[in-house]
């Protein structure tokens, strides 16, 4: 779904009406999972991908009011915005990593997953695998089904963690339980191909792969 | 011809005795049409689905007893008005709630205090037009999903138990090319009836909820194919209630017209069904049954079909629609209420804009059972990892949410959920026994263990008792048999002209190709299959990015595509678009997967490491070996060959460089990497087209992470390859399929470097200019029709 935007503008209207938020407590950290969970594309870049359109200077000195004032969401979509960079507000990974490193330590498992992404593509330091796994690990037990496909990613490849293709199908499983498509798919073409252990079973490939694209329609449409 | 089989006849049967008034609500009514006197059902049933004299005993009617419902609906906070109204009904000023009920008891005796019965609410979700066991993309029989099937376990069900109920909890109408070719290529006439309504009519449902997807084609085509007339902003959509459709009502008590503040379809609905029962004397006892129904649609229609509804609709949420409703029901004689909510499980706090809210809905007092739907999920399942069914009040194995029990029925009529309600008559009413309840999900098709349907127990039985679906399937079988139940055959004659209409959209010519498209050869530079894919990607991109993203629009934009089909099941496993016309079909099967288009930002650098981890497709080859060296590493699929097809690049893939150790990021293998012509600028930035599974991280190629995406498009690859095709319309190999990008590193090796394909498939490689390919052997001994083949590298 694409709640960046409204998620941003509700931040904002937050951080104006201090009662209203307070009324509204941000989620503890179940709810977001749940949250998380299933939406899980919420935490996807695709939603990012308004952010290029510039939002104007009073939603950006929102954000950052709210940020700065202990909202946990904004600062993970600030931190997402120093990282992506725009023409309003230039790419700076210190400042991104910084944000969600605050995040994470108000609200565990809010910007783990966005950690582990920074640890592992070497974002703002060396790569490090074996921090991202870490990383994703938090953000998967708080229920980022996204976190669980790229730590199932991980485990399958061995990166950062000896290789382990039963922990990865029991990572897809779990991130397509919530129905995040990439997972979905992941176990569609495990199943046609017999990767991962899994006995060939062309059914359950046609299952996931429809799984998959009904999924997109709900991610997206 | 065969004919559906009806209720039990015992049911029929009585009816008859007695001059009950048969009132079944016509869908219209809820625009305030004409009376619906008992031969309403006659007006809309059309020919070749079953008369309404199998339905005497029902009487459906709509429970707008406005001076209860608008009294409390005031209470509610004013910006609610419209909840509880519903719609009106000239239904029930006709025939009141309960006149079917005192003329199906004029001649029956009164139900003894005590009397048991049996009811079986089934339930169906998510059919999403799969009537038939069918791909409509490859052509082919699928027997793992279909309406026809689950039709095989409705039969079973009104076989087995005394009374039924069938309701279907939505997104019924879109999901299969045949949607879209009702909807968009061949829009059905307003006299016609969908063929999935055309199906469930002929079922019989006796309630249908409204889901999200309902909504995708649009409220004017909505309100045509369910002739409902809905009274919104601009839109004149008042000769809808000529048109044919559901003889069922149709419910949604939570989606309303902004214009006028009432729900678009009926908010609920009353049956009073004459049941079978028996008497604390264990003598046969008929009675009379009154069920409510309720319905929910998920709010977030609003988000996912904005341009047809902003404006138009608004929604609300269970906490302020349902309990005066259910109060309304009860008050008007509902002995049982069922809720009907399009929507799975969730505990986030909760807004009336909660997209899943059949949790909230549970506690509600006085459902009796709920159904629910849209996450496609089946429930109960003790087994199921779903998060969502591990939430507090849920029980996964018994099926009860709150201690209301509660069925999923997981989609594409692959399951019917079942659930079997016991009920005793006491001080003059009929209630549930929670302890003769029982839930299930029945599936259509299961695995064969120990000589045992896996979904049966040990009698062949299922959970509720009745005999299995699948008794003595497995017979002999193997362990891990997959059966099914047989189709019911009566349902496919009566969709034969649309289905063969959708065959024949899907294999209306879209397009020329003055070339074979294949991926025989794809693994080693035939770009045929690939190219096209590529160019419709970067042209969409392109477009989007100059209409909506100006601060890209200077940036080049590349596109990589794999071939999807590499014969890992044998020698039919390739793509193959034959020279000729290309037909929709043909696009499936250059697209194959479930894909959005999605483009992402990457520099010189991160593009140059994306075809290294491409790379990888190839074995570590030694020139120095004198035997036989196979080429394809095929623990890297060839569906992650990603690759680039533009004049704008080439460069090389050098074989005799290492594949990386596990966990190590690809590198060393792709030379001479160029762009316009000259070595490509690593800091350089580039829009590159791709898909969702390849930008969020799928194939684990490094730094695609979902972090990248700078464009996420809501259409699916194949949708944007079927435009390509149609706008260019004549491809030539020229211009369509022969920019080859890449090539192997030049080397002279002591020994062959082998590879499989099909069998006689050399011709292909040579019309693609593939000189260097030569026949090895015939068979390559794998048993998979595939041939051996060798490629010279030093050529």
């Amino acid at each position: 779904m694409r709640m960046t935007p409204t998620l941003v503008v509700l931040v904002a209207a937050l951080a104006l009406c201090r009662c209203a938020r307070e009324e509204s407590p941000v989620p503890g950290p179940r709810e977001a999972a749940a949250r998380a969970g299933l939406s899980s594309h919420d935490e996807h870049a695709p939603h990012d991908a308004h952010a290029p359109h510039d939002a104007p200077e009073a939603e950006l000195a929102a954000l950052t009011a709210a940020a700065e004032s202990g909202d946990v969401d904004a600062q993970v979509s600030l931190g997402r915005r120093y990282l992506s960079g725009s023409a309003r507000l230039p790419a700076d990974v210190g400042q991104a990593r910084a944000w969600f490193l605050r995040a994470e330590a108000a609200r565990p498992g809010s910007a783990a997953y966005d950690l582990g992404r920074m640890s592992q593509s070497g974002k703002g330091g060396p790569a490090d695998p074996v921090e991202a796994v870490r990383w994703f690990e938090l953000a998967a037990s708080a229920g980022s089904a996204d976190a669980m496909f790229l730590l199932a990613g991980a485990a399958r490849s061995g990166t950062g963690l000896p290789r382990d293709d039963a922990r990865a199908i029991a990572l897809y499983q779990r991130a397509a339980a919530m129905e995040h498509p990439e997972a979905l798919q992941a176990l569609a073409l495990a199943y046609l191909h017999g990767e991962l252990g899994l006995t060939i079973d062309e059914a359950e490939s046609r299952r996931y792969m429809a799984a998959a694209g009904h999924a997109l329609q709900h991610h997206h449409r | 011809m065969h004919r559906f089989s009806l209720r039990v006849s015992a049911i029929t049967s009585v009816a008859l005795l007695a001059p009950i008034s048969v009132t079944l609500a016509a869908c219209g009514d809820s625009g305030g049409s004409p009376a619906t006197e008992s031969a309403g059902t006659d007006t809309d049933t059309q020919a070749g689905t079953t008369n309404s004299t199998t339905a005497p005993s029902t009487t459906a009617v709509e429970p707008t007893s406005t001076g209860t419902t608008e009294g409390t609906s005031t209470t509610e906070d004013p910006s609610t008005t419209g909840t509880t109204e519903g719609t009106t009904s000239t239904g029930t000023t006709e025939s009141p709630t309960t006149e079917g009920t005192t003329s199906g008891t004029t001649g029956d005796p009164v139900t003894p205090e005590g009397s048991r019965a049996v009811l079986a609410l089934l339930e169906t979700t998510d059919l999403h037009t799969t009537i038939l066991s069918f791909d409509y993309y490859k052509l082919t029989d699928d027997p793992s999903y279909g309406l026809e099937r689950t039709a095989t376990l409705i039969q079973q069900a009104r076989e087995a138990f005394a009374n039924t109920v069938l309701v279907d909890n939505g997104d019924t109408i879109q999901g299969t090319v045949l949607a879209d070719y009702q909807a968009l290529v061949e829009p059905l006439a307003c006299a016609d009836t969908l063929a999935m309504y055309k199906v469930m009519n002929h079922l019989e449902f006796d309630v249908g909820g409204i889901g999200n997807h309902e909504f995708n084609f649009g409220l004017p085509f909505l309100s045509q194919v369910t002739h409902t007339p809905f009274d919104v902003a601009d839109l004149d959509l008042a000769g809808s209630d000529a048109c044919a459709g559901p003889t069922f009502p149709q419910l949604s008590s939570n989606v309303f017209s902004a214009k006028t503040d009432a729900t678009l379809f009926p908010p609920t609905a009353l049956l009073s069904r004459t049941i079978a029962a028996v008497g604390p004397d264990d003598v046969p006892v008929t009675s009379t049954l009154t069920i409510g129904f309720v319905d929910i649609t998920p709010p977030p229609i609003l988000n996912w079909d904005k341009k047809w509804l902003d404006g138009k609709v608004y929604t609300q949420g269970v906490q302020e629609t349902v309990p005066p409703l259910v109060e309304a029901l009860r008050a008007q004689g509902a002995e049982i209420v069922v809720a009907i909510v399009h929507g799975g499980l969730d505990d986030s706090m909760y807004t009336p804009a909660l997209e899943n809210q059949a949790w909230y809905l549970a506690q509600i007092a006085g459902i009796d059972a709920m159904l629910m739907g849209h996450s496609h999920q089946i429930f109960p399942n003790p087994a199921s990892k779903v998060p969502q069914f591990d939430l507090p009040m849920v029980d996964k194995a018994a099926g009860t949410v709150a201690d209301v029990p509660a069925v999923m029925a997981n989609f594409w009529g692959q399951h019917l959920g079942v659930i079997k309600t016991g009920l005793v008559y006491t001080d003059g009413r009929w209630t549930i026994d929670a302890e003769q309840t029982i839930v299930e999900a029945r599936p259509i098709a299961t695995t064969c263990v120990g000589g045992l349907p896996a979904a049966c127990d040990a009698e062949q039985r299922w959970r509720t008792g009745e005999p299995c679906a699948f008794t003595g399937m497995c017979e002999a079988k193997a362990d891990g048999t997959k059966i099914y139940v047989e189709v019911e055959p009566s349902i496919a004659p009566l969709v034969d002209a649309e289905h063969q209409g959708t065959v024949a959209y899907v294999k209306t010519p879209i397009g020329t190709t003055d070339f074979e498209m294949t991926t025989l050869f794809a693994d080693l530079g035939d770009v045929g299959a690939i190219q096209i894919v590529n160019q419709a990607q970067a042209d969409h991109v392109s477009a989007y990015i100059q209409a909506n993203l100006p601060e890209y629009a200077t940036l080049p934009v590349l596109s990589v595509s794999a071939p999807f089909k590499t014969g890992f099941a044998g020698g039919n496993d390739f793509t193959d678009v034959p020279a000729g016309n290309i037909a929709i079909n043909n696009a499936a099967d250059l697209y194959l997967y479930a894909n959005t288009l999605q483009a992402v930002k990457v520099t010189g650098a991160e593009l140059h490491d994306w075809l290294e981890t491409a790379a990888t497709r190839f074995n570590h080859i030694d020139p120095q070996v004198v035997t036989p060296q196979p080429l394809i590493n095929l623990s890297m699929p060839g569906y992650n060959f990603d690759m680039i097809t533009d004049p704008r690049v080439t460069y090389e893939i050098d074989v005799t460089q290492p594949l990386p150790p596990m966990g190590e990021k690809a590198s060393g293998r792709i030379k001479n990497l160029t762009f316009d012509g000259a070595p490509i600028d690593l800091d350089a930035e580039f829009i590159v087209a791709t898909n969702n599974y390849r930008a969020s991280g799928g194939g684990q190629f490094p730094g695609l992470d979902g972090s990248k995406t700078i464009y996420a498009s809501p259409d699916t690859n194949r949708e944007v390859l079927i435009a390509y095709i149609k706008k260019i319309a004549t491809l030539t190999r020229q211009d369509h399929g022969s920019a080859q990008s890449w090539s192997f590193t030049k080397v002279a090796t002591m020994g062959p470097v082998v590879f499989s394909s099909a069998q006689n498939a050399l011709t292909s490689a040579q019309d693609a200019g593939l000189d260097n390919i030569s026949l090895v052997q015939q068979d390559d001994g794998s048993n998979k029709m595939l041939s051996l083949y060798a490629i010279d590298l030093a050529q």
